[in-house]
């Protein structure tokens, strides 16, 4: 092993920049994307428990679509294939939009993790017992009301540990967005790398920097919601719901 | 006929295979299992070593899960392409190197998946098989793997989808798997967009969807409360006539 390991050249303005610059870009992207398939996930969960099976068939195959296909191809598939379907004016603007392989990564990533969180969500609610959806049925409440006061509450915090290990999932996949050249971490890395020779160090930042943020959020979440993350809720509870749709 | 032309199915199933080097569908197919076989065996190394009580060896194990666990795939794999080649002075042929990088990656979450099947095993299990005489090689070969796999089943069927999911990425590497080739011929008949985009995802959805129909057969196999007979289908929805574990009750008060 005659690898001259020397990590100073890291410390030189440019790279520091464009470390940091894809720290920033990886966390906004795993915000936005997050926050929107949250929507999107609540959205598809409450179609896939509609009365009507007009709706909830639709819905079900979609998120059969969706989950049967690699993230990675959904953010291809906005950045590429997306403008082309629009009418043309409109996909040519998206076209020359500087921002836009930022819109299609997070349309991406927020469309293959709305689909698992829908998933989640939906088992979380029907676990929600009958004799409640019954209750609010007698009390008179319409059915908008029995999911947002009824539904949602009670599954969202049941449901609290695989909606946040999905969460941490979709940060990783920031990672994806490479393919599309959105300036963001591992991006960020493999540019020093083929700028310097240098992929040791620069992947080792990296690494750390991804590991150190993912377990921060883990951290973060087992301390909002204590007691979900101990070994037995995750053979048994996230056995069923995360690890039995295996992410 | 255009589509034809454009979307030669044979280059994404099988890529240039019995003339030149195996692509498409059937490089990430082939890569996908060998890794998942091969992770396997050292996610059995891993959870083994987590659940052992020499306390290097559990920290080493317990180390290497979280870490790999806790970073995004192509950060595995820019590892094994890159830094360790790099680092060791060797060259792998890519194809090589995907297969181990995906093997680390796998691994670490296989052996998840085992260490939580054999904690499911009950301990009265190890301690009748104990007591009974049975050496500690055959408590585990026994009564221990025995009954954590066959809990496990439907996991591994599913983790085997996700991971074949996760091969597409190799081809930001460079290996010309079926999104390379998707993205090439794309590329090329810039017109045919569409049509190459559907011909991918429909590839990638058959293998996915067939994955976890089977995933879901095994459960059912394996379960025996799922096939009892049904009375309509609300009988599957409504709670079942059992006492709630006491972590569902947990979470219903919580």
């Amino acid at each position: 092993m005659q690898y001259d390991f020397d990590g100073s050249f890291l410390f030189n303005p440019q790279f520091v920049g464009m470390l940091t610059d894809g720290v920033a870009l990886t966390l906004a992207m795993a915000v936005c994307s997050g926050v929107l398939s949250f929507f999107l996930g609540t959205s598809i969960a409450a179609a896939r428990l509609w009365p009507s099976a007009w709706v909830r068939l639709p819905a079900n195959g979609l998120v059969e679509v969706v989950r049967n296909i690699p993230a990675l191809f959904w953010i291809l598939f906005f950045y590429f294939v997306f403008p082309e379907l629009l009418p043309a004016p409109w996909g040519q603007a998206l076209h020359e939009w500087p921002r836009y392989s930022f819109v299609a990564g997070v349309m991406g990533l927020a469309v293959d993790n709305g689909a698992y969180l829908s998933d989640i969500l939906r088992n979380g609610m029907a676990k929600v017992s009958q004799g409640q959806r019954d209750a609010a049925a007698s009390c008179g409440m319409s059915l908008r009301q029995e999911f947002f006061s009824i539904l949602c509450p009670q599954s969202l915090r049941a449901m609290m540990p695989a909606i946040a290990n999905r969460m941490i999932h979709n940060f990783k996949n920031t990672s994806l967005c490479v393919a599309i050249a959105l300036p963001e971490l591992t991006w960020a890395a493999q540019q020093i790398e083929s700028m310097t020779f240098k992929g040791l160090e620069v992947t080792l930042v990296a690494t750390l920097t991804y590991a150190s943020l993912s377990l921060l959020m883990a951290f973060g979440l087992s301390f909002c919601f204590p007691g979900r993350r101990d070994i037995d809720s995750s053979t048994h509870g996230s056995c069923k719901t995360e690890a039995g749709h295996a992410d | 006929m255009q589509i034809d032309d454009v979307v030669n199915l044979r280059l994404f199933l099988l890529g240039t295979f019995p003339e030149g080097v195996l692509g498409g569908l059937g490089l990430n197919l082939l890569i996908a299992s060998l890794a998942f076989v091969f992770s396997f065996v050292v996610g059995h190394g891993l959870a083994l070593g987590r659940l052992s009580g020499v306390a290097p060896l559990r920290w080493g194990c317990s180390a290497y899960v979280e870490l790999v666990r806790s970073v995004p795939l192509l950060m595995v794999l820019f590892w094994f392409f890159f830094s360790l080649p790099i680092a060791f002075d060797i060259r792998p042929s890519p194809l090589w190197s995907a297969l181990v990088a995906l093997t680390a990656y796998a691994s670490a979450y296989q052996a998840e998946y085992i260490r939580a099947g054999i904690r499911a095993v009950a301990p009265g299990e190890i301690e009748a098989a104990r007591s009974l005489g049975l050496t500690a090689a055959a408590v585990w070969w026994r009564v221990v793997l025995p009954q954590a796999h066959r809990k496990m089943m439907p996991t591994y069927v599913s983790y085997f989808t996700s991971l074949f999911k996760d091969s597409s990425a190799l081809y930001l590497l460079g290996l010309v798997d079926l999104m390379q080739t998707g993205l090439i011929t794309a590329e090329r008949h810039p017109g045919q967009m569409l049509q190459v985009y559907l011909t991918v995802g429909a590839l990638f959805f058959i293998v996915c969807w067939s994955g976890s129909r089977l995933g879901r057969y095994v459960e059912w196999r394996l379960t025996p409360e799922s096939r009892a007979p049904r009375c309509g289908h609300t009988a599957a929805k409504s709670p079942p006539d059992r006492l709630p574990s006491p972590q569902e009750n947990y979470h219903a008060h919580a």
